[in-house]
């Protein structure tokens, strides 16, 4: 017989809160996200059936195909997958070469060009946002004028400059890693007549792999689901974060004429972000690894 | 090896000119993107701005838009004022919060992994367009309950609320303060927001306690300290520098997170019926000072209030 301690008490006792904690927790984390699932599929009679208080009594996939046509789904997540791995590979080759050029290299105006970097971090996008939206109304390349509205080259050379989305923290985290990497081995090269360029590419970039895959990872879910740029920047050409902000007046369009009610176009707009984060949970269960440990490095590296 | 004929330019001149070139792309866009967009915001706000056909007209105002903003437009200063109040509830709660989450999950047991993979999940999916959806979207806010309420005129009022008032007046009831009373309602009603706002700082808050030496536990065991004792002596001070970075993290978060009404209203004014950009700008400018000033008040707490410990390398 298993003679019961009070340590082995306590220890029991702890382990069972810890885990009812735990798993209150993650209820509340997928509740909302579940709650989606269950209202998108309702049929259109269970949505004004007052006895249904979570699961569906007619399960049905109308809500879905509603959503991807109001959506124009697979037109619109090409289009988006397209942009945003651009904007992520961009964002990675500009982020990485600031962050390289700060940690490994000394020079007169290091400390304002950090300056720089920690105060595009700090001021709030909506300070900028209009002046940004005339600068790239009428564009100005050599006295050319264009207007980039509408056009994705917008997006891509703020990301191409380092100026995008978050781009100071990821500047900082990579910064952080590149003073971490050991000089031995730049050093080394540079005995051996490698050139700045040779070891950048041949040592510098091989080593931080994961910190640029975390880059690009990151870059695509936020410029996902981003509305700041999108919305300002874009109104004809369609991505998906615009597509579901305007989910509901697209779906009365197609279906003009007939009485939508309030309750379906909150539906659709469940349906929706549910085929909408799809593939980001998708690439969040194969590189959920990736996520966390970037985290993690950055918070040993301090 | 070629010998007689010098190098033009010296190696550290070499480095110096390949960092320049490095930076080339982010100084471009910095002051295209960045300086000149600022520069403008603030020469907005010293102006009216009306359109005349195409054209932009611009009559200098001064100072009156700031004005404007503070003491003739009501609405911005109560936006302002829930604003700062949320982030004072808030920016406790999720360091509290977060601290607390990673000294459960600190230890190993089965399923660790597992919790912090679902805790991380908001910082991907609870940002942008979903975190707007989430917020001001019927169904999911209110639940079944506001619909079946719609259907019977609307006689019950909802779920959540109700419980909330519940505890408020069992709380009132026990003579508690009423402020302490509002601050814990609160508290309970941001829960939500305090969970999907802490996915990256429990993370980096695990990893910085991970990095601690084992052997200043064993030291302080051998000396007899009880785990209490450790948690303040050892592991608050070593991780005080990260408590200090995801105190930042949290303010610079909640200020620019989609879900902030004040930036909601701020480019309201500027492209909804008003279209007054001076008055936007203005009010944006405001808005960053006092970021500004929270920002330094935060590090000044810290880094004088001697809250942030370093080690010595």
């Amino acid at each position: 017989m298993v003679k019961i301690t009070p340590g082995k008490l306590k220890n029991l006792l702890f382990a069972i809160f810890r885990y009812a904690f735990i798993i209150g927790l993650i209820f509340t984390v997928l509740y909302p996200q579940l709650n989606k699932i269950v209202i998108s599929f309702r049929s259109d009679a269970d949505l004004i059936d007052s006895s249904i208080l979570f699961m569906p009594k007619h399960f049905s996939v109308d809500s879905f195909i509603q959503a991807a046509d109001s959506m124009d789904y697979w037109t619109t997540f090409l289009r988006t997958v397209f942009i945003c791995a651009l904007c992520g590979l961009f964002h990675v080759a500009a982020c990485t070469l600031t962050a390289y050029s700060i940690a490994k290299f000394d020079f007169p105006l290091k400390k304002v060009i950090t300056g720089m970097i920690i105060l595009t971090f700090l001021v709030p996008p909506s300070l900028i946002s209009l002046p940004l939206y005339t600068t790239f109304q009428s564009f100005n390349i050599f006295g050319m004028t264009v207007t980039l509205l509408d056009k994705p080259v917008s997006l891509l050379l703020l990301y191409l400059t380092a100026n995008g989305l978050k781009s100071g923290l990821f500047v900082f985290l990579l910064m952080q890693y590149f003073r971490n990497m050991p000089r031995v081995l730049d050093e080394a090269a540079e005995v051996d007549g490698a050139n700045n360029w040779q070891i950048l590419f041949k040592i510098a970039l091989p080593g931080a792999k994961v910190m640029m895959v975390t880059v690009f990872l990151f870059t695509f879910v936020w410029q996902w689901t981003d509305t700041y740029y999108t919305s300002m920047f874009f109104n004809e050409y369609t991505v998906m974060s615009t597509a579901l902000n305007r989910i509901a007046s697209s779906f009365a369009a197609l279906n003009a004429g007939t009485d939508i009610s309030f309750i379906k176009l909150s539906q659709l707009t469940s349906a929706g972000s549910i085929i909408f984060v799809l593939p980001l949970i998708v690439i969040y269960i194969f590189c959920n690894k990736t996520f966390v440990q970037s985290v993690e490095n950055s918070g040993i590296v301090g | 090896m070629k010998i007689g004929k010098p190098d033009s330019l010296s190696s550290s001149t070499k480095k110096k000119i390949f960092a320049y070139i490095l930076l080339l792309p982010f100084v471009c866009g910095f002051i295209l993107f960045f300086l000149r967009p600022i520069i403008l915001s603030f020469f907005y706000s010293l102006n009216g701005m009306n359109m005349s056909g195409a054209k932009i007209v611009y009559n200098f105002k001064g100072f009156q838009n700031y004005y404007q903003a503070l003491f003739v437009n009501t609405d911005f200063r109560s936006e302002l004022a829930a604003s700062i109040r949320q982030l004072v509830v808030n920016v406790p709660l999720i360091m509290f919060f977060s601290l607390f989450i990673a000294t459960l999950l600190n230890k190993e047991f089965y399923g660790r992994n597992f919790t912090r993979v679902i805790l991380f999940l908001p910082v991907i999916i609870s940002t942008g367009i979903l975190l707007q959806i989430e917020n001001s979207d019927y169904l999911l806010n209110e639940g079944q309950q506001l619909i079946s309420d719609a259907l019977s005129d609307g006689a019950a009022s909802s779920s959540t609320y109700e419980t909330s008032m519940g505890l408020k007046d069992l709380l009132l009831s026990l003579n508690m303060p009423d402020k302490l009373v509002g601050y814990i309602s609160q508290v309970i009603e941001n829960f939500y927001v305090v969970l999907t706002s802490s996915g990256v700082q429990i993370v980096l808050l695990i990893a910085a306690w991970q990095s601690i030496p084992p052997s200043l536990y064993e030291a302080s065991a051998i000396e007899g300290a009880t785990a209490w004792e450790d948690f303040w002596k050892i592991t608050i001070p070593m991780i005080s520098p990260y408590i200090f970075v995801c105190t930042i993290y949290t303010i610079v978060d909640t200020f620019m997170s989609a879900n902030n009404t004040l930036v909601t209203f701020i480019n309201n004014i500027a492209t909804g019926q008003t279209m007054d950009y001076g008055l936007s700008s203005a009010m944006s400018w405001i808005y960053f000072v006092i970021v500004a000033l929270c920002l330094g008040a935060v590090g000044l707490l810290f880094l004088r209030g001697k809250l942030v410990t370093y080690q010595e390398r």
